[in-house]
């Protein structure tokens, strides 16, 4: 399933619970969606970029298991973010779900 | 048979070397995280680097999303050059002397030429005088906060159309390729450091891009 544009969003979903690593979230994602949300991995690490850059989220190095790993951690603006985000997703969805019900 | 290395090479093209560097230290984190997992679930070696390498999608893709969020090379190129004015004004005392108080002598003139009825003369020095003050004075104008540098951009911009106008009167708009073709270097930096501005976190800014 096309996860055009919605792809930072689920990040800082994933990441409002707790930080964690590129690879972790990728697969938070998947897993949460039943697999039906598939993405390449290549394109999660532009968009966390994206969102640091924009102060939504913030990194630092860890360790996990012995090796070196750039954690992620939602920042207090990035729950806003979030915030909005499923406010404006679930009217979208609301509005969807009408006309479709509707057809 | 596609590797990782070659997935690399493609995903970093055209970047600086310090984002080419986090992309490679991302991405080989995160090829060894699935490695390790398509191991554990079964696979031999071969499947768990393709599977690997599968995942993590076309690298022309990838370069392109990381174009829009990296340093590329040209940006961090310009970032590294452009504070050469700052550092030429700042490096002696005596150039810093006749840069500003050559600003101060075009001011008295254009005063001179308006007492002397040279209206033309007079706002042509000024605009020039204006255009040197907004080029040279401001590396000493205390311009650090997001605010401060939108509201300099927005009077270098004014001042530059002004210029043109000036110089060329009612017939500045059919000069105004010319204005254009001469302030190319400005307008390139400009829309450069726009770039920069997107991509860098604020807390990373060097004083030149507030500018």
């Amino acid at each position: 399933m096309n996860l055009k544009g919605t792809l930072p969003t689920l990040i800082l979903e994933v990441l409002a619970d707790e930080p964690s690593h590129g690879y972790r979230i990728a697969q938070r994602i998947k897993q949460s969606s039943d697999g039906l949300l598939d993405f390449k991995e290549g394109t999660l690490y532009p968009a966390l970029h994206k969102l640091e850059n924009e102060g939504s989220v913030e990194s630092y190095d860890g360790i996990e298991n012995g090796r070196a790993r750039r954690y992620y951690r939602i920042t207090r603006s990035g729950r806003k973010v979030l915030n909005e985000d499923r406010a404006e997703w679930q009217q979208l969805s609301r509005a969807v779900s009408m006309i479709l019900g509707e057809a | 048979m596609a590797t990782l290395d070659g997935w690399l090479n493609q995903a970093v093209r055209r970047l600086s070397k310090d984002s080419a560097d986090t992309v490679r230290r991302e991405i080989q984190e995160h090829y060894d995280a699935a490695r390790e997992a398509a191991l554990q679930s079964g696979n031999d070696l071969q499947q768990a680097d393709d599977i690997a390498l599968q995942a993590l999608g076309d690298p022309c893709a990838a370069n392109r999303q990381y174009r829009k969020v990296l340093l590329t090379s040209s940006e961090a190129k310009v970032l590294r050059q452009s504070n050469a004015e700052s550092r030429m004004l700042c490096s002696s005392g005596w150039i810093r002397w006749v840069l500003l108080s050559a600003q101060g002598a075009l001011l008295l003139l254009s005063a001179a030429s308006f007492a002397m009825h040279l209206p033309l003369l007079a706002s042509g020095v000024l605009v020039l005088g204006a255009l040197m003050a907004m080029f040279f004075t401001v590396p000493f104008f205390p311009i650090y906060t997001i605010t401060r540098g939108r509201i300099y951009r927005a009077v270098k911009w004014a001042l530059l159309t002004v210029a043109v106008f000036a110089f060329f009167g009612k017939d500045g708009w059919n000069w105004l390729w010319l204005g254009s073709c001469c302030f190319f270097p400005v307008i390139y930096m400009e829309w450069k450091r726009a770039m920069i501005r997107r991509k860098l976190p604020i807390s990373r800014w060097p004083k030149q891009l507030y500018l």
